[in-house]
């Protein structure tokens, strides 16, 4: 418990878990917030649109946040103290005040957890009440709070997978390349995704079948599959991370 | 107590570590002693467990490092400057290390004015001098108020009085039973220091004994260094 | 010159630049694959087949911008750049051509390989090619200009991206801003290039004030 708490302390500590929470709390209500007129718009010139992922696609953009997090949260730990000590790294006191690496890791990772989970949650319940609000009588997806909930877990689980590959990388500007262009409005995953249909069960894609409906890929998987495919691939990089992090010379 | 038994690591294919034995006593202050590149730090950073070692045992109170439960509190340790996040502040690094040890608040600001931080508390690190961060390394490594002390070069980039102030502290802190291990490259700086000195070449032990026994005959410790040395150094300059 | 010739040293001897820029190459090679394999399918994915991958690729170019801008002050380099040449500003200049001509072969390749494996017919494709890689320069020397200013490299490639991949994308759809964005030219060649070059050009601007009068 002390080392959660530490590790919480340590991220709330950070100006860019600020940043990056700010950024997961007001995108997705923003970006909602656009559509919704839009589609009002072209709802009220008469045209018929499908209204199944009103709110819930743009919550896939907001998972920008999380997955800053992810990787913040791992690779501040091997950032330079600065100019003056450019060789020293705040992992040098993390490990001497908590040597016992794989506690270390799930420390870290409960602390994580626990600030992505709450944003994600917190976001979800302001991007969805946007949506309803803007709408007015128009129509809306149904009210479903599974369907909510899944949202939080997919922003959990891109914010573990960030933090697992950070882990392998040792630094931060991979897993963040990576990992941005891949939530682009048209990702690379998408695009294998029409060459190939194993690209389905790439953790982004097989993820978004957690809670977005109307998905064109040439597989559907049902929520809970798409949510155990994803959970499966976080749970082997997160294993690669503490494997390496375990073994490997800090 | 910090016990090295046969100690050997490798690094990028280069033998490193060869070997490397040498204890460091309670109430006293073991010197460890060698040029740059001679295998000092590589030694400290098995002792804590941050490298794995090919061979040997490292112990600090008869445990390797990884085994200690609330570390801190038995081994302060200062390696590579001050390891804080460059974005935080001197205050809220602190903070994060106590809470990780379930270490009281208060010991933060004391700690801090212990080594005169108390008017940066809220500076970031990453705007420190070399001297401010060598402190809030320094004030990282007594947060715990441990019975054992690990320091890779503590003096590097403090002022005179800043040196002077480390000396009598570290004396102070030998006298009232704790172990104190500090590497350095600055001879005068640990003949007026330590007890015990070490003295490491190439990888090897070149040498170990209470400072007298290691400057011998030698008028000082320097030249019993480069005595002990003497096969690496010789015509090197 | 010599301060040109200190830059591309230091270009060239960092091996993240190289790592960067071999990525760079395999990600467009093998996103030109999936393109065509598109093609062969009946399905094009995009209009342009030279171009389309050069969306994602832009991606290596940014992070080659940033790497190389930020890389000064990861260890107090910069101290002894402006102890060497302490002329600010000859100094950004020499360090912006020196990237510039860094970047021009590297996207050149980028563009090649991409118009050789979608087998497109060579007087046709040259003009895409000389435009992706006119704008792949810019969008570096871009890049280079806004990590700058922020100094470190995580920070500086989550803007950067942030905008390239999620905030433009989604301005260029949702509102009618299209002409004006830095990245337009991405997606067909001539007309977008003006914008590019006034964004790169402002934004190298900003920062040569900056870099001129802020502490380094």
């Amino acid at each position: 418990m002390n080392l959660v708490r530490a590790e919480m302390r340590k991220l709330l500590g950070l100006p860019a878990t600020w940043v990056a929470s700010l950024l997961s709390l007001a995108l997705a209500p923003a970006i909602a917030l656009i559509t919704t007129l839009q589609t009002r718009h072209t709802l009220a010139a008469g045209a018929t649109i499908d209204v199944a992922d009103l709110g819930f696609r743009d919550l896939a953009f907001g998972v920008i946040g999380p997955l800053v997090l992810g990787v913040v949260a791992v690779s501040s730990e091997y950032t330079s103290t600065g100019d003056e000590a450019p060789d020293a790294r705040q992992l040098t006191v993390s490990l001497i005040a908590a040597p016992r690496r794989l506690r270390f890791l799930a420390a870290k990772t409960a602390a994580l957890s626990v600030i992505v989970m709450a944003l994600a949650l917190s976001a979800t319940v302001i991007t969805i009440t946007i949506t309803r609000a803007a709408m007015g009588d128009y129509p809306l997806p149904r009210l479903e709070v599974t369907r909510m909930l899944a949202v939080a877990l997919y922003w959990l689980l891109t914010a573990l997978m960030a933090d697992a590959i950070t882990l392998i990388t040792r630094n931060g500007v991979i897993p963040l390349t990576l990992l941005m262009v891949n939530t682009s409005v048209v990702s690379v995953s998408y695009l294998l995704s029409k060459v190939t249909r194993a690209a389905v069960f790439l953790p982004d894609i097989a993820g978004l079948h957690l809670f977005v409906r109307d998905i064109d890929t040439p597989i559907r998987l049902a929520p809970l599959a798409g949510g155990l495919v994803m959970a499966s691939w976080v749970a082997v990089l997160l294993a690669i991370g503490a494997a390496r992090f375990s073994r490997r010379d800090a | 107590m910090i016990t090295v038994e046969h100690v050997s690591k490798t690094k990028g294919g280069r033998l490193v570590l060869n070997e490397v034995s040498f204890e460091a006593r309670p109430g006293r202050v073991t010197g460890f002693l060698g040029p740059n590149g001679a295998g000092k730090t590589s030694t400290l950073r098995v002792l804590l467990g941050m490298d794995r070692p090919d061979g040997g045992v490292a112990l600090v109170g008869g445990r390797p490092y990884q085994r200690l439960d609330r570390p801190l509190t038995t081994v302060g340790a200062l390696l590579d400057g001050g390891g804080a996040h460059r974005s935080r502040t001197a205050r809220a690094h602190l903070r994060w290390v106590a809470a990780s040890n379930g270490l009281p608040r208060h010991r933060v600001g004391e700690v801090l004015e212990l080594v005169g931080l108390s008017g940066d508390a809220t500076s970031r690190a990453g705007r420190f001098s070399l001297g401010m961060s060598r402190r809030l390394g320094l004030a990282t490594a007594l947060l715990g108020d441990p019975p054992i002390l690990i320091l890779d070069e503590p003096v590097n980039g403090l002022d005179p009085a800043g040196i002077r102030w480390m000396r009598g502290f570290l004396r102070e802190e030998a006298a009232r039973g704790r172990t104190v291990l500090l590497s350095s490259h600055l001879m005068g700086e640990l003949a007026e220091t330590a007890d015990d000195v070490v003295v490491i070449d190439r990888g090897r032990i070149a040498g170990r004994g209470t400072l007298a026994e290691i400057t011998g005959d030698h008028p000082n410790l320097e030249e019993a260094f480069f005595a002990l040395t003497a096969a690496s150094t010789g015509g090197a300059w | 010159m010599r301060a040109i010739r200190a830059e591309l040293i230091k270009i060239g001897t960092l091996p993240a630049v190289r790592l960067t820029i071999m990525l760079t190459w395999t990600a467009t090679v093998v996103l030109a694959l999936v393109y065509s394999a598109a093609v062969r399918r009946g399905e094009p994915l995009a209009p342009d087949q030279v171009l389309a991958p050069i969306r994602f690729v832009q991606a290596g170019f940014v992070v080659l911008g940033v790497l190389v801008s930020t890389s000064e002050y990861q260890g107090g380099q910069i101290r002894t750049t402006l102890a060497a040449l302490p002329r600010r500003l000859g100094l950004l200049a020499a360090k912006t051509l020196a990237l510039a001509v860094t970047a021009v072969p590297v996207a050149a390749v980028a563009g090649i390989a991409s118009a050789v494996v979608a087998r497109e017919p060579w007087p046709e494709s040259v003009e895409a090619v000389a435009a992706s890689t006119g704008y792949l320069t810019l969008t570096t020397l871009l890049a280079a200009a806004v990590a700058t200013a922020i100094r470190h490299p995580v920070p500086a490639v989550a803007t950067l991206l942030g905008y390239y991949f999620i905030a433009g994308p989604l301005l260029r759809d949702r509102t009618g801003c299209d002409a004006y964005l830095p990245d337009t030219a991405a997606l067909g060649p001539a007309p977008g290039l003006a914008a590019t070059s006034a964004w790169a050009l402002a934004a190298l601007g900003a920062t040569a004030i900056g870099f001129q009068r802020r502490d380094a």
